[in-house]
Order: C-alpha cells, then structure tokens, then sequence
C-alpha cells in the first residue's frame, strides 16, 4: 500500500486530464493483517489513496455481510454491485453505479460480482444473486443517460468481460477483477477497452484513454507498473500500516 | 313568386358559400400537422441523444483510470 500510493501520487501530478482510482474488488481479506483487522486497515488504507469507488467480490465477503457493510460505512467511496440483493428483500444490498463528476466530466461507475461471491461462509443464507450480465443490461441504460464515460467494474474475469463488451453496447471501459490477468496492453472489443492489472497489490495499472462516444474509447494507452522494493514507501501509508502491525501483531 | 325566388336565391348563396369552405379547411389542416411533425422531430432528437449518453453532445473527453483488483488484503509489503 505504501509504495501503491507513492505511483499513485505522481501519477495524479503527472496529468491535467481528471484522473479516477478504481478498484475490481476482493481486497478487502486475504493477507494477514486485513484478515486480523477484518478489513478495517484496507478500507482505511483506501481513504487515504483517496479511491472513488470499489466493486464487491468473493473475498469482500469472506467474513461476513454484516462485517462487509460496516467497513462498507466507514469507506468514503462507495462499494459497488449491481446484482448482490438481500436473500429475503430481493433488494439490492450496495449502491449499483455511482457518478462522479471531475473536471467537468460525468463518470458513471457500474460495479459487477461474480457467481462464487455465494461460496463465501454464509453468504448463501444472506444474500441472492441475480444474474450478472442482465444486471449489468438493466442499469447501463440510465447510467448512460447521466454519464459522459461509463466504466464497468467487472468481477466476471476476462473472457465473460469479452463476451459482455461485444454484446452490450455503449460501455466504454471495462476494469477487469475475478481473472487476475495482468494485461501490459489493454484489450479491445467494438469500442471497449478492458483494463486488468494483476493480483495481490503487487501492480498498479494505469489507462490514459479518450471517449469520443457511447462505446468508443479510442488512444487507449496501458502502463503497468510493479510495485517493487525499487519504489519508495510513502510515509503517511507506511506510518498506517505499521500503526495497524502494532495493534495486530 | 316572391317567395320561391327568395328561396332560389337563398339556395344560389349556398351553393357559392361551398366551394369557400371547402378552400379554407385543408390550409387549417396543414398548419396544426406541420407543427405536429416538427414537434415530433425535435422530440425524437432530444430522445435520440439522451439514449446516446451525455457525450453525444460533447466532445472527446480524455482521463486518466489508476485501477487494481483482486488486491487480497495485501498492506505490506506487496502493494
């Protein structure tokens, strides 16, 4: 995370262009102190990278619903599904989309889960899922209506993300989660560029790209950086993560 | 007489009033179904576009997407 945010932080001071941080889910639980802390120092980690908006996965769950929904309020982006409903309510359990609008620019974000989100222990009994890509055909109508670029956060993998952009028109940018795939050039179907940067927080990925219409991003340009030792901790990240190691040893 | 010649003469006036009317009624029908059309043309330009997204009044517009996935609760020190 800390050296996460030094890339972060020159990459935002090296455009003009409006620039978003987006997640494609699962990073909340796996590693040891997300796991001690249930996810707290991830979401407080995610405050100060100053992310715009998350989508859930099958590791979000991992420690419970009711555990999801409380580091849920305490991050100050939203967390994103457009097919997690309530078992009994059948409503859905996260915002759907979010819109933010940044140098004069509406950016409409839909987030997707994946299928195995009901492997997590005892989502099957919390939660119902709804069916990914008519989730996704039923929102991105009204999202396209308010939104300048609409981006997907897609938790489907890499081929279902393929399969979705060349039947579902007028989504511009597909940010890939689910498959892990570490694409040093983006993937482009129709109009539609599909982002995907790794796993484990080991890269971050950075698009520069220019929608000149519904579904056609065009210039798209993918950099990938490894966030190895060569990149210097930032020091507000490492004083958090150390503060979290002291209270989780 | 005077009366049949008056009622002639009612019957001439009517007959002259017709062709009149019938003049006047398709240039009132015209103008109320042009508006209609261009009423209904500018309609489906402003559906049109709301349907295409807001770009579809604008420009290109360039930016800039930071991303990562699947992350696993790795703080430290990958990431």
């Amino acid at each position: 995370m800390a050296r996460r945010a030094t890339v972060i932080k020159e990459a935002r001071s090296s455009t003009q262009d409006a620039v978003l941080l987006l997640d494609a889910g699962s990073a909340l639980t796996g590693q040891k102190l997300a796991i001690l802390s249930q996810g707290q120092v991830v979401i407080e980690a995610m405050n100060a990278l100053g992310y715009d908006a998350m989508t859930v996965g099958r590791l979000d769950l991992d420690q419970g619903l009711e555990n999801l929904q409380t580091r849920a309020k305490e991050a100050r982006f939203p967390l994103l599904s457009c097919n997690i409903a309530g078992k009994d309510s059948d409503k859905l359990l996260f915002a759907p989309y979010t819109i933010i609008k940044r140098n004069g620019i509406r950016f409409g974000i839909l987030g997707v889960s994946e299928t195995d989100v009901i492997t997590a222990p005892g989502a099957d009994a919390v939660i119902a899922l709804f069916d990914a890509s008519e989730s996704v055909r039923k929102y991105l109508p009204e999202l396209r209506r308010q939104s300048d670029v609409v981006i997907l956060l897609s938790r489907l993998g890499l081929e279902a993300n393929k399969l979705l952009a060349g039947t579902i028109e007028g989504i511009d940018v597909i940010v890939n989660g689910g498959s892990r795939e570490l694409l040093s050039q983006p993937e482009t179907v129709g109009g539609t560029v599909i982002v995907s940067a790794g796993y484990e927080g080991q890269w971050l990925g950075r698009l520069d790209a220019i929608v000149e219409g519904p579904g056609k991003t065009v210039n798209a340009q993918v950099e990938i950086t490894t966030l190895d030792p060569e990149v210097a901790d930032d020091p507000e990240l490492a004083a958090l993560v150390a503060e979290y190691s002291q209270r989780y040893p | 007489m005077s009366k049949r010649r008056k009622s002639k003469h009612q019957k001439s006036e009517t007959k002259k009033s017709q062709p009149l009317k019938s003049e006047t009624q398709p240039t009132r029908r015209k103008l109320p179904l042009l508006i209609v059309v261009a009423a209904t043309a500018v309609v489906l330009v402003l559906i049109g576009s709301r349907v295409m997204g807001g770009n579809s009044n604008r420009g290109p517009v360039a930016f800039t997407i930071l991303h990562t996935n699947d992350t696993a609760g790795y703080v430290d020190p990958c990431g």
